[in-house]
C-alpha cells in the first residue's frame, strides 16, 4: 500500500515513469470495467476502447496533479477510476446524437398515446445551471398552445428530427412538412415575443424581419 | 431580383439543404436572409432547450453526489430523476461500471498459436483436447476447467476453427445445462454437438458474455475475450 501511495505522489510530481507504472497496474482494471459496461448496457457508441482507456488515465493523472484525487487506499483509488470511466464514457455518449434520442411520443406506431417524456414535469425539474426553470416551463407551455399539426412538428424538432425524419414519421410530403415547420417556427417565435420569453429569458432567437 | 423564396425553400435554406438557386437568391436578398436567420435562431433556441441537449439536466457531479445531498437539493435532484429518462440512464450506466466484473477468460490467437491472456475462470488444463469443430480438429486449443462443487465441472475450450474461433462448453456431473454466448446483447447461435457439450463455431474476435445455466444453481457468467492479431 505504501508503494502505491508513493507512486501517486510521484504522479503528482509529474514523473512520467510513475504514470507508466500506474497505467501498467490499472490498465486491465479500467479495460475490464469499460468492456463489461459496454456489453451490459450495449454501448454501441463506445467503439474505440483503447482511446477511452487512454482518456481515463489522462483525466486521472490530471486529477492527481490538481489535488482532486488524494490517495486514501486502493479501494478509493479504484472507485475514483470507475467514476472517471463514467465521465469519459458519458462524454463520448454525448457526442453521438442517436445515443441520446428521447422520444416525446409513446411509440413509433402509437403516437396518440402520449409522451414518454412528460415535458411539463421535465421543465419543472429543470436544472437552473444554464437556462432558468421558468424559461423552460414557459417555452414548453407555449409549444403546447400551438395547433396540433404545428405542435407535432415542433415536438419532433425538439426531439432532434430533421424534415426528412418528420416526412418519414408523418407520411406528409417534404413540401408540406417544410411549410408546416416554417410556419410553426414563426408562430412559436411570435408567441414567445408576446408572452415575455424573449425579454425574460434573454433569447437571441428573435429578430424583426 | 427574382420573387422571394417560399416557405419550403426558406426552411431548406435554414437547415442547410437548399438548392443552388435558393442559396443564390438568399445571398442577394436581405428580406429572405432575415427570415432564414430568424428561423435558424429559433431552431437553435429549440435545440438548446431540447431534453437531449442535457442543458436542463443537473451536472453529472450532482448525480454522483446524490447520496450525500440533503434537503432541497436532494428533493430537486430526485424530482428531476423522476422526470428525466436520460439522467436515469446515466445512473444505470454508472451502476454497470460499478458492478463487480464477471470472471474473465481471454485468449489471443496469433500466427497459428493460441495464448492465454487472462484466466480468472479456473484451472488451465495442460493437455486440451481439440475443439471438434469443422476444420479445427488438429489445431492447438486452450481449455479451462472450473469446479462448481458437488461433483459438477465446467470446461470451456477455445481453438481456431475454419471461420473464426470455436468455443466448446462442456459440463460433467450435471444432468442438463444450457450455454448462451452473446456479444453486445446479441446471442451467438450454438449447437449441442454431443450430450453435455455445446459448440459455438466460427466466433469472431471480440468481447463476449458466456452464461451457463443449470437448474437449481445460479448461472455462471464469464466475460470471454477472443482476440486475434
Amino acid at each position: 500500500m505504501d508503494d502505491l501511495a508513493a507512486l501517486i505522489k510521484r504522479v503528482r510530481a509529474k514523473d512520467g515513469s510513475a504514470e507508466s507504472e500506474l497505467h501498467g497496474r490499472y490498465r486491465r482494471f479500467v479495460e475490464r470495467r469499460l468492456a463489461e459496461a459496454r456489453q451490459r448496457r450495449n454501448w454501441f457508441w463506445l467503439e474505440e476502447l483503447d482511446d477511452a482507456i487512454q482518456e481515463v488515465f489522462i483525466h486521472f493523472y490530471q486529477a492527481v496533479r490538481e489535488g482532486k484525487f488524494v490517495f486514501e487506499g486502493e479501494e478509493r483509488l479504484e472507485g475514483f477510476l470507475v467514476r472517471t470511466c463514467w465521465f469519459v464514457a458519458m462524454n463520448l455518449k454525448d457526442k453521438v446524437p442517436r445515443a441520446r434520442r428521447v422520444s416525446l411520443f409513446k411509440t413509433e406506431e402509437d403516437e396518440e398515446g402520449g409522451l414518454i417524456l412528460d415535458l411539463p414535469s421535465f421543465a419543472r425539474s429543470a436544472s437552473e445551471r444554464l437556462h432558468g426553470r421558468d424559461c423552460a416551463e414557459l417555452l414548453y407551455r407555449t409549444i403546447g398552445e400551438l395547433v396540433e399539426s404545428r405542435r407535432e412538428v415542433i415536438l419532433r424538432t425538439l426531439q432532434g428530427e430533421k424534415v426528412r425524419d418528420i416526412v418519414r414519421a408523418t407520411g406528409k410530403t417534404a413540401a408540406a412538412v417544410s411549410g408546416l415547420k416554417f410556419n410553426a417556427m414563426k408562430e412559436l417565435r411570435d408567441k414567445l415575443e408576446a408572452n415575455g420569453f424573449a425579454r425574460d429569458c434573454g433569447a437571441e432567437a428573435f429578430s424583426h424581419e | 431580383m427574382s420573387e422571394h423564396l417560399g416557405e419550403e425553400a426558406l426552411a431548406a435554406l435554414a437547415e442547410g439543404e437548399a438548392d443552388a438557386a435558393s442559396s443564390a437568391h438568399a445571398s442577394a436578398c436581405a428580406a429572405c436572409r432575415a427570415k432564414v436567420d430568424s428561423y435558424a435562431r429559433t431552431a437553435a433556441l429549440l435545440a438548446s432547450y431540447a431534453p437531449a441537449s442535457r442543458n436542463l439536466c443537473p451536472p453529472r457531479e450532482s448525480l454522483l453526489a446524490r447520496a450525500s445531498l440533503r434537503g432541497t437539493e436532494r428533493h430537486e435532484l430526485d424530482a428531476h430523476l423522476d422526470a428525466c429518462p436520460l439522467c436515469k440512464e446515466d445512473l444505470a450506466d454508472l451502476a454497470a461500471l460499478e458492478a463487480p466484473p464477471r470472471v474473465a477468460l481471454a485468449v489471443r490467437f496469433a500466427r497459428g498459436l493460441v495464448e492465454l491472456v487472462e484466466n480468472a475462470l479456473g484451472e488451465l488444463l495442460p493437455q486440451a483436447e481439440p475443439v471438434l469443430a469443422r476444420g479445427g480438429a488438429a489445431a492447438p486449443a486452450i481449455a479451462v476447467r472450473r469446479d462448481l462443487g458437488a461433483g459438477v465441472l465446467l470446461e470451456v475450450s477455445l481453438g481456431p476453427g475454419r471461420e473464426g474461433v470455436d468455443v466448446l462448453v462442456r459440463m460433467t456431473g450435471a444432468p442438463r445445462f444450457r450455454a448462451e454466448l452473446a456479444r453486445a446483447g446479441r446471442l451467438v447461435e450454438g449447437r449441442e454437438s454431443a450430450e453435455g457439450r455445446v459448440l459455438f463455431d466460427g466466433v469472431a474476435p471480440g468481447d463476449y458474455e458466456l452464461v451457463v445455466h443449470r437448474s437449481g444453481a445460479p448461472p455462471v457468467e464469464v466475460a470471454l475475450g477472443v482476440k486475434t492479431e
